[in-house]
């Protein structure tokens, strides 16, 4: 009998929707840091979703299917940030300064509240995505390097700029919210 | 010795062993160094704060269309009535639609008694008003998640009788694994009382698993769950209402 329950190892459409009711906000939290866009984030769930159904034989019930979900939803909105711009991850020199913000990305950053969000915006796509994948979602540096098609050594001077950046600028957004 | 190599060393990637053994070494002699690494650790901590961001009402609405219609498309849905999935859906439905109505049912609940008796004759405690987690305070995700759990199981109780090919248990076994799913979701966001509301289900589903329980009773308390599924479906998306006109 258990048997019989356990030989279907893929996920059901009602255990899809239990994930999606209990952890797509973090899935789209996570999303959002990586494409700075509402609308990318929404996409980048969606189409991971699709993707997970798609490919929800090859599941392992070892792992959760909200941690399987969160995974591709993460590289679903690296690839769509790539398909926007194929070039956005290649290593800025050290002293670049970010590129300066719409009206509405700034407004964006109002809605966020957040202070590392907001901090956020003085890093390049490529310090922030390795500062984000590497801080809040525990990728390996040598992972990292592979989905951003580059080497390790990149992704670490990345990481570097991002920590030292935000440092500075954290406190100083602080201060002018208090 | 730079941040650089200490960023590298909090983060424990990126340095070789015999690099993390001269970090160690150094901090046990240094101590401006070790200073200097604890003002890093508690910045890099003070980054790991998760950004107060819920997803938007309309996007989490749209990814669970987005499933319904996979499921729709592949023949996977709970609907199907293929092979013996059907009934594994099906009865997974209506243990979701168990859980949601009774937990939405004491949740949303106004002027019942200080316990509610559930199906047959199981005592649930009965969710305090003046919990400080308000149907309002729930995430949009979870609420809605559990509105579609709702339509389908409705749809699926009606149509339980057309099969009859399971075994009972087992089909309570899935019931019992998805009321486990949900109580996780409800814990994961702080509606302990809804949890605790199924937890007190699992014992009627294990009655439910009962090998004598009669084609009557079970066609009773099928008729009875999809009346209370209607009731609460209908109180849910009243509540809705209520909350958006308040805004």
């Amino acid at each position: 009998m258990v048997a019989a329950i356990e030989r279907s190892g893929r996920p059901t459409p009602a255990e899809f929707h239990a994930a999606i009711a209990s952890r797509s906000d973090y899935w789209f939290a996570a999303c959002l840091r990586i494409t700075r866009n509402r609308d990318l984030a929404e996409d980048a769930v969606q189409e991971a979703l699709l993707c997970a159904w798609q490919k929800r034989d090859q599941f392992q019930r070892t792992s959760r299917l909200e941690t399987w979900i969160h995974r591709i939803a993460v590289n679903a909105a690296l690839q769509l940030m790539r398909k926007e711009r194929p070039d956005r991850f290649q290593p800025l020199p050290s002293e670049a300064v970010a590129p300066a913000e719409s009206p509405e990305q700034d407004a964006w950053d109002r809605d966020i509240a957040a202070v590392l969000t907001a901090a956020f915006k003085y890093l390049s796509d490529a310090e922030r995505v390795c500062f984000v994948l590497k801080h809040m979602e525990q990728w390996r540096l040598r992972e990292i390097a592979d989905e951003l098609d580059t080497d390790v050594g990149a992704v670490k001077q990345a990481l570097f700029r991002a920590v030292k950046k935000l440092r500075v600028k954290v406190p100083d957004i602080r201060a002018c919210e208090s | 010795m730079n941040d650089d190599t200490l960023i590298l060393y909090y983060y424990g990637d990126g340095l070789s062993e015999d690099e993390r053994a001269a970090v160690e070494c150094a901090l046990g002699n240094d101590a401006s160094l070790r200073e200097r690494y604890r003002e890093l650790r508690l910045s890099l901590d003070r980054f790991s704060e998760p950004p107060a961001i819920g997803a938007p009402a309309q996007a989490v609405a749209r990814w669970h269309r987005s499933i319904e219609r996979a499921a729709a498309q592949s023949g996977d849905g709970r609907s199907s009535g293929r092979g013996w999935h059907f009934p594994s859906f099906a009865w997974g439905a209506l243990a979701a639609a168990l859980v949601a109505a009774a937990g939405i049912g004491l949740y949303f609940g106004e002027g019942s008694p200080p316990v509610t008796t559930i199906a047959d004759g199981t005592v649930a405690p009965r969710v305090n008003d003046r919990s400080p987690v308000q149907p309002t305070a729930t995430p949009v995700s979870f609420s809605r998640g559990l509105q579609v759990h709702l339509r389908q199981s409705r749809q699926d109780i009606m149509r339980l009788a057309e099969d009859g090919q399971t075994p009972r248990a087992m089909l309570i076994m899935d019931i019992q694994r998805q009321n486990r799913m949900f109580e996780q979701a409800a814990r994961e966001h702080g509606a302990e009382d809804i949890a605790r509301v199924l937890r007190a289900i699992e014992p009627v589903l294990s009655r439910l698993a009962r090998e004598d329980l009669s084609e009557q009773d079970a066609a009773a308390l099928q008729a009875k769950l999809a009346f209370e599924l209607n009731v609460m479906l209908t109180k849910m998306q009243q509540r809705e209402s209520q909350d958006t006109e308040t805004i």
